[in-house]
This record gives C-alpha cells, sequence and structure tokens, in this order.
C-alpha cells in the first residue's frame, strides 16, 4: 500500500525523489502520511481536491483487499 | 519529467547516448536533432569542438501512463493485460481480466480515479490527447444502464405527472442521462444539487 501511494503520488509530482510515505498501522485501520515538495503540494491536491481524491480512492480499493481502513493524510 | 533535453558530447552519438538516458527512452521513441556537430559550422557561429543534440519524447510517450496503469494493477493483486490503442485524438488503455469489481470500484469510481492519474502521467509526457482507461467495456456497458435508467425513470415522470430525481451520478453519467431524453418531448431533464450528490432530475412537461 505505500509502495502504491508512492507510485501515485511520484507520477503526479515534478520532483518525485521528495516524494516520501511513512505509515502508521492500527489493528483495523493503516494511517499513510504522503510527503511531498512543498512547490508539489498543489499537484497532489489538484483543482478541488480532485487528484487528491483519486489517489485516496485507489489506496482504499487495494486496502480493501488487506481487510483494512486506509487513511490518506498529505503532509509539505 | 522533462520531455526535450539538450546534450552536449564528444560526438553526436555520445550527446544522443545522454540525452536518451535522462529522458529514460528508447531510440525508436525519440525525436533527435543535431544542434551542432564536431567540425562543422552552423550558421557561421563558431563551433565549440562539441556535438550538441535536442532530443524529445515523441508518441511513445504514452508507455509511460500504460506502464503507470500495470502497476496499480499488479499492486491491486489484479491479473489482467493492459493495452494500449491510439489514434490522432484519443489514447485508449483498455484493461482486460477477471475480477475487475476491485478496479472498477463503486459506480466505476476506482476506474475514473487510475484514469485521472494516469492522465497527468500522459500530459508530463507532452501528450495533449484525451485519455480513457477502460475496463473490460466497462464505461459503454455502463452508459447503457445509465440510458436504460434515464428511460425508465421518464415514464414513471409521464405517469404520475411528477419529477422523477435519478441517484447521484458523476458528471460524464449525468450527460449520458440528459442525452438520452433530449429528444423526448414529454419531459425536460435538469441537473441538480452539489458533487458528489449531484442529481439529475427528470420533469414532465405541461
Amino acid at each position: 500500500m505505500k509502495e502504491l501511494l508512492e507510485l501515485l503520488a511520484k507520477a503526479v509530482v515534478d520532483d518525485p525523489d521528495s516524494v516520501h510515505v511513512s505509515v502508521v498501522e492500527g489493528e483495523r485501520s493503516i494511517i499513510l502520511q504522503l510527503h511531498v515538495a512543498p512547490d508539489d503540494l498543489g499537484k497532489v491536491i489538484g483543482k478541488q481536491g480532485r487528484i487528491a481524491k483519486a489517489i485516496r480512492v485507489i489506496v482504499k480499493a487495494s486496502a480493501v483487499k488487506e481487510g483494512k481502513k486506509a487513511i490518506v493524510e498529505i503532509i509539505d | 519529467m522533462d520531455t526535450v533535453v539538450e546534450r552536449e558530447g564528444n560526438t553526436v552519438e555520445e550527446a544522443v547516448e545522454a540525452a536518451l538516458l535522462e529522458l529514460g527512452v528508447d531510440r525508436e521513441k525519440a525525436k533527435i536533432e543535431v544542434l551542432e556537430e564536431k567540425g562543422k559550422s552552423f550558421f557561421g557561429r563558431k563551433n565549440s569542438g562539441k556535438a550538441k543534440v535536442r532530443v524529445s519524447i515523441t508518441g511513445g510517450g504514452a508507455d509511460r501512463a500504460v506502464s503507470l496503469v500495470r502497476e496499480i494493477v499488479s499492486y491491486l493483486d489484479i491479473d489482467g493485460q493492459v493495452e494500449l490503442s491510439e489514434d490522432d485524438d484519443v489514447v485508449r488503455i483498455d484493461i482486460s481480466g477477471s475480477n475487475l469489481g476491485l478496479l472498477i470500484g463503486k459506480r466505476g469510481e476506482t476506474l475514473s480515479a487510475v484514469q485521472t492519474i494516469a492522465n497527468i502521467a500522459l500530459k508530463k509526457a507532452g501528450i495533449n490527447k484525451k485519455l480513457i482507461v477502460d475496463a473490460e467495456n466497462y464505461r459503454e456497458r455502463r452508459a447503457e444502464n445509465v440510458k436504460e435508467k434515464a428511460i425508465q425513470a421518464a415514464e414513471r415522470a409521464v405517469r404520475t405527472g411528477r419529477a422523477v430525481l435519478l441517484n447521484p451520478m458523476n458528471s460524464y453519467d449525468r450527460r449520458m442521462a440528459h442525452l438520452a431524453l433530449q429528444d423526448n418531448s414529454k419531459v425536460y431533464t435538469v441537473s441538480e444539487g452539489e458533487d458528489p450528490g449531484r442529481q439529475v432530475k427528470i420533469i414532465p412537461r405541461g
């Protein structure tokens, strides 16, 4: 799930080297904190949060197969 | 990701190699222009003794969007084939396989999300074409389904003399509903509410 989020974030940013994800795993949920370069914050959020929503939807789909709830937090 | 780079080298070949490496594409997917060649002068300019080339990614840039989709599919543990077809205006990425439900998602939500991300990758590769990501013809089947529901709802609206609201749908599906009823003289349609809860309302005339 971590790798998937990294893949998605790297696909949309200008500075893929600054993308990294930290994971806080609970029993029933998993929190993924996405860090990107400050200039790329707009790129991962998008107009009206469209890109952030797309990223969350895909990550959640992958969480389903692990039987967990995934929460993606975007941090600059 | 850059789509055009300029590189210098001791020979043209060396400069091209360096540029291709930087772009991360194969030679057949790149356009190569020689700007300066060793021992030749261009436009009367003095030659630095180095070769200089400009290399840009051509049509093959769609491969980046395809490999991205392929990776997403494998992260979702889906055993599927991902294929590209391209014409002058549209790039289509079709996914086929079994158990694509997870990839499609509720009302195609996940499929649309994959399309959104792949579209950005495509535009970054310098391709300004419309991108469609589809799985087992889901989009067509969905469009048919929406049209059918709209027609049934219109019959109900006419029969009862009351407006009928369809379930909330995304803009593409709403458009399908409006189109299905645009020639129906007994009803007219409007959209109301805010996304993601925006709905098509079918109102009987007269």
